[in-house]
C-alpha cells in the first residue's frame, strides 16, 4: 500500500504490467521523456526505453490505428489521448477499427488495448480541454468504457482494462488527477469491469454518478446526512457493461433516484440509465428518476464551474424527487 | 535474397517495365526465374480474371449484392503476392484485392463463401461482400472506410519491429486512399518509425468516378513518398514481373531493417467501380478499350509463349480446370446455407455480455 | 493593508506546489511583474512574477513548504497603503479568475439561503440557481417523528413533507395533468391495481394532488373499515385502537373487494363419503412411507377438478372492464390456511396434471410455508377455483367469501358420523360432509351450481372413479 494521486497511480499501475507482461507497451504524445503532459506515463521511458514507451507524431488516428495493429499482433499496448477532446482524428479509428475487428473478422482478430484520456472539466480548459465524450464510446458496439473516481479504483480498472481481452476506453477525470491522495493497494489489485461500487449505505434517495462528478455527488451526499437524509451513492465507475443490477436493485427499493452525469444531458449515458430504471423497475418509483448534467452547450470557459453539476444543483434535484 | 542488379531507382519518371508490349524481355539484368514459378504467375493472374467474371454473372443471378471488379489489377496484385512469404508476412488488403488473396493461397471457398455471404463465410458473413480477412494467412479483414486500415498496417509492423521478427507487412490500397487523413497519419509514423512494411497503391486512375488529376496535384503517387522519408517506385502494374521484382525489392530491404517503402502500380479497372457503378458516366469507351489493348494477362501470355512456357492447349486445359475449382467452391459455399441469425450476436465482445444476451432472446425468444 | 500573494492554479489537474526558493526576501521591495519566488509542481516548476508592485512584508511559506493552490503565500504592502485610517481600503486580495471553482469553499461558506422557489409548475426543473450556489441548499424535507423502523423491504417510502390534506379537483374529483390522467407515482398506481381500486377515486396528498403511495393505502383502509372516519369520541379510554396494518388490513381489503364486486349466492348439499374415508385409512400408510400426511383435501381437490372440467363455468373469472368471462383451461386451487394473524390462499397448481401424492405433498408444503410465513409471492398467485376446508374448527355450515377473481369457493365442512336412511329403508352410521358451495351468480346460475355440486358429491362417495383419471 502507497498514498498516491490519480495520476501516480496510473504511472505505477503502467509500470507493473509492464514489467509483468513484457506485451505492454504505452504509446501516445509526450509520453516519452516528457512522462505526458499530466505524467500518467511518468519515469517509463527511463524503464523501458523508447521501444516500449513509444513517442508518437502528433495524430491521434496514428496512436489508435498503430495500437490496433500492435494488438492484433499479439502486443498490448495502452495509447494516451493527451485530451480526450483531441480523440475526435482518432474517432474513426475507435469506431470503425478498433470497435468492429473481433465482430468483422469473425473472432479471427481481436484488438486487446487500452485508450487512455483525461476527460471531463473543472480545470479551466474551455471546450477543447474539458469535454467528456463518454457517449460516443458506450454507444459504440465493441467497446468497453470504464471511468473511476478514485486513485485506487483507477489503478484496479487500468490493470483490469490492460489484461482484458476486448479494447477498453479508459476515461480519466484529469480535475481529480490530484485532488485526492489515498492508499493504492499494490500488486494485482484489480478492479472489475462492470461493477459499481457503494460509496454510502442509505434508503432515502438513490445517487448514482461516476467520474469526476462523484466529487460533487459525495459532497451533496454528505450535506444530505448533515441534514438527516440518508443517500444511498453508487459509483457506476464502468459505464460499458455498467452495472445494472446495482443500479436497478437500489432504484426498485429505494423508488427515488437522482442521476449526476458532467455531460451534456440529451442522449447522455445517464438517459440510458434513466430509460433502464423505468423499463424495468417503474412500478417501484415514487418519482421520475431526474438527471443533473452539464448543459446541452459547449463546454465553457468563463462558467467552468456553472457548467458541472454542483452539490447544490444535486441536493435541489434530491428535493424535487423528495418531495414529488 | 536480393540479387544483383535487381534494385531499382527510385522516383522515376516513366513506371518501371520488365516485359515490352510484345512481349520481350527488357529488363535491365539476367531473368532467373524457374519455369514452373513463371507459369504460377500466369496461373494466378487468370484465376483473378475468372473470378472477377464469374462474380459479376454470380452478382447478376441474385446471388451476391455487391462486386468489386478487379480485372486489370491482376498483374500487381499476382506480383506482391509471391513477394511475400506466405503466412509468415502480413497482408493488410483492401477491397478490390481479388487475386492478391487467391494468389497468396486463400481458398476459394473462403472467398466465394465471403462473397455471398453464407455459412462458408469463416468470418460469419458479418461484412458485406469482398471484404474477407483470414487469420492462417495473416490477411488483415478488409474495411470499407477508405485507408483506415493504413495506420494499424503500420501497428502491426512496428509490433514485428519490437518483437524482433523478421516479417514484413504489406498494407494495399487505391489512389483515392492516398487522400485521407489516416493514410498520411499511418505513413508518416512509419517514416518516422522505420516500420518495416510496404505501402502499395494500386493506382487505376479513378476514385469511383473522380479522376486522379482531381485527387491531387502531385505528378503521381510515388513522389509522395519523398516527404516521408522512404523510396517511392513508379511501376507498370500491368507488368507482372515488373510488380513482381519491385515489390520483392521493397518487401526484402523492409525485412532487413532498412525500412519502409512506397510503391505506385499503375494499372487500369476494366470494369466500374462496383456493381452498382456505372462508369460510362464518366470514362469513354474508348479510354477503357485502349487500356484493355495493354491487358496484362495477354501481355504476360505473349511473354511465356516466347519462351515456349504457354500455348493453346495449356490456355484451354487451365481454364477448364480453374473454372470448375471455382463452380465447385460456388456450388459448396451456395450448399452451405445462409447464414444462422443467431451469428449477428457474437463477438461483439471476447464474451456476450448480459445485456446483449437479454437482446438476443428479444429477437429469438 | 497588506495584499495577499496567492498560488494560482499553474496547470490543469495541479492543486499544489511546493516553494522551491524565495527570491524577494522579507522587506524587500518588489516592482510589478519581478518574480518573487520559484515553486515546483509535479507538473511545472516556475518563477511567480508579482502581480503589484510594494513592499514584502512577510513570507507565509517557507522554502520547501507545500501550498494548496489559492492558498497566500506572502503578504505585500503597496506604496502609501499603510499611510492611515483614511486610505480607501485595498481591493479584495487577488480574486480567483472568473468561474474558478473551489466547492468546497462553497459548501461550507454561510450564506442567504436560497430564496424558496419551489415552482407551481409541473416542471420538475426550476429556474438557474447560478450565483446562489454559495450556500448548501436545505432539501425541504422532513422525515415523519414516527418513521417505521422496519425492515427496508417493508417500509413504506417516507412521507416527503408532512401529510397535506387530500387534494381535489374543482368539482371534487381528482387532479388531472396535463394529459388528462390522473397524477400519481407509478409506485401508487402499482398498488391501486393490485389491490382493485380506481386510482380516480383516490385523493392525492403530493404536490399538485399526485397520488402517493400512502394515499392509495388509506384509501384501501378507509374502505375496508366500515364507519372507520366516524370517530366515536364517547368511549375512548375505554377501547384500544389496533392499526389495520400488514396481513390484516390485506385481508380487509380482499374482503371488502370480494363483498363488493361479487353476488354471492350459497348452495350447499351432503355427501356421503364413507367410502373415502376407508380408502384414506388404507393409503395413509403408503403415504406416509413417502412422507406424506394424507388429508382430505387431496382427494377433494382431484374431484373437484374432475368436475370442473365438466362444468368449467365454476372455474372461470369476470373481466368486467373488457365485458368478458375468462374461462380458464388451468386448474389451480387455492386452499385457505389459518395463520397467527389471520387467513392466506396459498395455490396448488395445475391439480389436474399431479398425482393425489403429489397434490397432498404440495398441500403440506403450502401449508407449512403459511404457517412458517414463508410462501413466496408465486405461492399465493393464479387461483381458479377455492376450496376452505372449515371441519376442524366445528360448525354445521358457512357461507364462504369468494376470493376475487375467481368465481366460486367450495367450503368443506367436518365430517362426522350421522345417521343415515339408506335406500333399502335401514337408518345406518355414515361419514357425512356438508359442501357449501358460493358461487358469483353474475358469472354461472344456479342450476349449473346444482349440478357440479351434485357431480362433485357423486365423485366423493364413489372416489374409485377418480382412478379412471389416474
Amino acid at each position: 500500500m502507497s498514498v498516491q494521486t490519480m495520476a501516480q497511480a496510473i504511472a505505477t499501475t503502467l509500470d507493473s504490467e509492464m514489467a509483468r507482461d513484457e506485451r505492454v507497451v504505452v504509446i501516445g504524445e509526450d509520453v516519452g521523456k516528457r512522462g505526458g503532459v499530466f505524467l500518467a506515463t511518468d519515469k517509463l521511458f527511463d524503464k523501458y526505453g523508447p521501444d516500449r514507451v513509444i513517442d508518437s507524431p502528433l495524430s491521434e488516428a496514428a496512436i489508435i490505428g498503430a495500437a490496433l495493429g500492435m494488438a492484433v499482433y499479439g502486443i498490448r499496448p495502452v495509447a494516451e489521448i493527451q485530451f480526450a477532446d483531441y480523440v475526435f482524428p482518432g474517432f474513426d479509428q475507435l469506431v470503425s477499427q478498433v470497435a468492429k475487428v473481433r465482430y468483422r473478422s469473425g473472432g479471427a482478430f481481436a484488438a486487446p488495448l487500452v485508450v487512455r484520456m483525461p476527460s471531463g472539466g473543472g480545470v479551466r480548459g474551455g471546450h477543447h480541454h474539458s469535454q467528456n465524450p463518454d457517449a460516443h464510446f458506450v454507444h459504440t458496439a465493441g467497446l468497453k468504457v470504464v471511468y473511476p473516481s478514485t486513485p485506487a479504483d483507477s489503478a484496479g480498472l487500468l490493470r483490469a482494462a490492460i489484461r482484458d481481452d476486448d479494447p477498453v476506453v479508459v476515461m480519466e477525470p484529469k480535475r481529480l488527477y490530484r485532488a485526492v491522495k489515498e492508499e493504492v493497494p499494490e500488486g494485482d489489485h484489480v478492479v472489475a469491469i462492470g461493477e459499481a461500487a457503494v460509496r454510502r449505505e442509505g434508503d432515502d434517495v438513490v445517487l448514482v454518478s461516476y467520474g469526476g462528478s462523484m466529487a460533487e455527488t459525495l459532497k451533496a451526499a454528505d450535506a444530505l446526512q448533515e441534514q438527516g437524509i440518508r443517500p444511498h451513492v453508487l459509483d457506476l465507475r464502468s459505464l460499458q457493461p455498467w452495472d445494472e443490477d446495482a443500479v436497478l436493485a437500489a432504484a426498485a427499493r429505494v423508488g427515488r433516484v437522482v442521476l449526476v452525469s458532467e455531460s451534456p444531458r440529451t442522449a447522455g449515458f445517464m438517459a440510458e440509465v434513466s430509460a433502464t430504471i423505468v423499463e424495468e423497475v417503474m412500478d417501484s418509483l415514487l418519482a421520475p428518476p431526474l438527471r443533473v448534467t452539464g448543459f446541452d452547450t459547449p463546454y465553457p470557459y468563463a462558467q467552468d464551474r456553472e457548467y458541472l453539476p454542483s452539490p447544490n444543483r444535486i441536493l435541489r434535484a434530491v428535493e424535487r424527487v423528495l418531495t414529488y | 535474397m536480393i540479387l544483383q542488379g535487381q534494385a531499382f531507382e527510385p522516383f522515376t519518371q516513366e513506371p518501371i517495365r520488365l516485359i515490352g508490349d510484345g512481349g520481350e524481355w527488357v529488363g535491365p539484368f539476367e531473368l532467373d526465374l524457374e519455369p514452373e514459378k513463371l507459369r504460377g504467375f500466369y496461373l494466378d493472374m487468370l484465376l483473378g480474371r475468372l473470378i472477377d467474371e464469374r462474380m459479376s454473372r454470380l452478382q447478376r443471378q441474385g446471388k451476391t449484392s455487391f462486386v468489386a471488379p478487379s480485372a486489370g489489377h491482376e498483374a500487381a496484385q499476382v506480383g506482391m503476392a509471391h513477394a511475400l512469404r506466405r503466412g509468415h508476412d502480413w497482408l493488410y488488403p483492401y477491397y478490390r484485392d481479388v487475386a492478391l488473396l487467391t494468389a497468396l493461397g486463400m481458398p476459394l471457398i473462403e472467398f466465394v463463401g465471403q462473397v455471398m455471404g453464407t455459412r462458408a463465410d469463416p468470418a460469419k458473413a458479418r461484412q458485406m461482400p469482398y471484404h474477407p480477412g483470414s487469420r492462417e494467412l495473416n490477411v488483415f479483414t478488409v474495411a470499407s472506410p477508405i485507408a483506415s486500415h493504413v495506420p494499424p498496417a503500420v501497428g502491426t509492423a512496428l509490433a514485428m519491429k519490437l518483437s524482433g521478427r523478421s516479417e514484413v507487412v504489406l498494407c494495399t490500397f487505391g489512389d483515392g486512399a492516398t487522400s485521407e487523413g489516416d493514410w498520411h497519419a499511418g505513413v508518416n509514423l512509419a517514416g518516422a518509425q522505420g516500420a518495416p512494411i510496404v505501402f502499395a497503391c494500386e493506382n487505376n486512375g479513378y476514385a469511383i468516378s473522380v479522376d486522379f488529376k482531381k485527387q491531387t496535384g502531385s505528378d503521381n503517387i510515388a513522389v509522395k513518398a519523398q516527404s516521408y522519408g522512404m523510396p517511392g517506385y513508379l511501376v507498370d502494374g500491368m507488368d507482372v514481373l515488373a510488380s513482381y521484382f519491385v515489390a520483392r525489392d521493397a518487401v526484402e530491404r523492409a525485412r532487413e531493417g532498412v525500412g519502409p517503402s512506397l510503391i505506385e502500380f499503375v494499372v487500369y479497372r476494366y470494369g466500374g467501380h462496383s456493381s452498382a457503378d456505372d462508369d460510362a458516366r464518366y470514362r469513354p469507351r474508348e479510354e477503357v478499350e485502349a487500356w484493355r489493348r495493354r491487358d496484362p494477362l495477354a501481355r504476360y501470355r505473349r511473354f511465356l509463349e516466347r519462351r515456349d512456357l504457354w500455348d493453346d492447349a495449356a490456355e484451354e486445359q487451365a481454364r477448364a480446370e480453374l473454372g470448375t475449382q471455382l463452380q465447385d467452391a460456388i456450388t459448396r459455399a451456395e450448399a452451405a446455407g445462409p447464414a444462422p441469425v443467431e451469428w449477428m450476436f457474437d463477438d461483439v465482445y471476447a464474451e456476450v455480455p448480459a445485456r446483449l444476451v437479454r437482446q438476443r432472446r428479444e429477437l429469438l425468444g | 493593508m497588506p495584499r495577499e500573494l496567492l498560488l494560482p492554479e499553474l496547470a490543469e489537474s495541479v492543486v499544489e506546489g511546493e516553494i522551491v526558493k524565495w527570491l524577494v526576501p522579507e522587506g524587500g521591495e518588489v516592482a510589478q511583474d519581478q518574480p518573487v519566488v520559484e515553486v515546483m509542481t509535479d507538473k511545472v516548476t516556475v518563477e511567480l512574477p508579482s502581480p503589484f508592485a510594494g513592499v514584502l512584508t512577510k513570507h507565509l511559506a517557507a522554502e520547501g513548504d507545500v501550498v494548496k493552490v489559492h492558498q497566500a503565500i506572502a503578504l505585500i504592502e503597496e506604496p502609501g497603503a499603510a499611510a492611515g485610517a483614511g486610505a480607501p481600503s485595498a481591493p479584495p486580495a487577488q480574486a480567483p479568475a472568473p468561474g474558478h471553482g473551489d466547492e468546497e469553499r462553497s459548501i461550507v461558506e454561510a450564506g442567504a439561503p436560497a430564496a424558496d422557489d419551489r415552482g407551481e409548475e409541473l416542471s420538475l426543473f426550476k429556474p438557474g440557481d447560478a450565483g446562489r450556489d454559495e450556500a448548501v441548499h436545505r432539501v425541504a424535507f422532513q422525515r415523519p417523528a414516527a418513521a417505521a423502523p422496519a425492515a427496508v423491504a417493508a417500509r413504506p417510502p417516507a412521507p416527503a413533507r408532512p401529510p397535506a390534506p387530500p387534494t381535489a379537483g374543482p368539482d371534487g374529483g381528482p387532479v388531472k395533468g396535463p394529459y388528462g390522467r390522473v397524477l400519481a407515482v407509478p409506485a401508487a398506481r402499482k398498488l391501486a391495481r393490485e389491490l382493485g381500486i380506481d386510482i380516480e377515486s383516490v385523493a392525492g396528498s403530493g404536490p399538485h394532488g399526485r397520488v402517493r403511495v400512502e394515499d392509495v393505502r388509506a384509501h384501501a383502509a378507509a374502505a375496508a373499515v366500515p364507519g372507520a372516519r366516524v370517530a366515536p369520541v364517547d368511549h375512548a379510554a375505554r377501547e384500544e385502537r389496533v392499526p389495520v396494518r400488514g396481513l390484516r388490513r390485506v385481508i380487509a381489503q380482499q374482503m371488502t373487494a370480494s363483498h363488493l364486486q361479487t353476488v354471492r349466492t350459497l348452495h350447499v348439499d351432503e355427501a356421503d363419503v364413507s367410502g373415502l374415508v376407508a380408502m384414506r385409512e388404507r393409503l395413509k400408510p403408503a403415504a406416509e412411507r413417502r412422507g406424506v400426511r394424507l388429508s382430505y383435501l387431496p382427494f377433494v381437490m382431484k374431484a373437484v377438478v374432475a368436475a370442473l372440467k365438466e362444468y368449467p363455468a365454476l372455474n372461470t373469472s369476470l373481466d368486467e372492464e373488457k365485458g368478458e368471462i375468462v374461462v380458464k383451461r388451468y386448474y389451480n386451487l387455492g386452499m385457505a390456511v389459518a395463520v397467527d394473524d389471520g387467513l392466506v390462499v396459498p395455490v396448488v397448481k395445475d391439480v389436474d396434471r399431479l398425482s393425489i401424492v403429489e397434490v397432498a405433498a404440495e398441500v403440506q408444503r403450502l401449508a407449512e410455508a403459511a404457517r412458517a410465513g414463508k410462501l413466496a409471492p408465486d405461492d399465493v398467485r393464479g387461483g381458479t377455483f377455492s376450496i376452505t376446508n372449515i371441519g376442524s374448527l366445528g360448525g354445521l355450515f358457512s357461507f364462504p367469501i369468494i376470493n376475487v377473481p375467481e368465481a366460486a369457493i367450495l367450503g368443506l365442512h367436518s365430517i362426522k358420523k350421522r345417521p343415515v336412511v339408506l335406500p333399502d329403508d335401514t337408518i345406518a352410521a355414515r361419514w357425512m360432509v356438508y359442501l357449501s358451495l358460493s358461487f358469483d351468480h353474475r358469472v354461472l346460475d344456479g342450476a349449473v351450481a346444482a349440478s357440479f355440486t351434485s357431480r362433485l358429491i357423486q365423485l366423493l362417495e364413489t372416489p374409485e372413479e377418480l382412478m379412471l383419471d389416474l
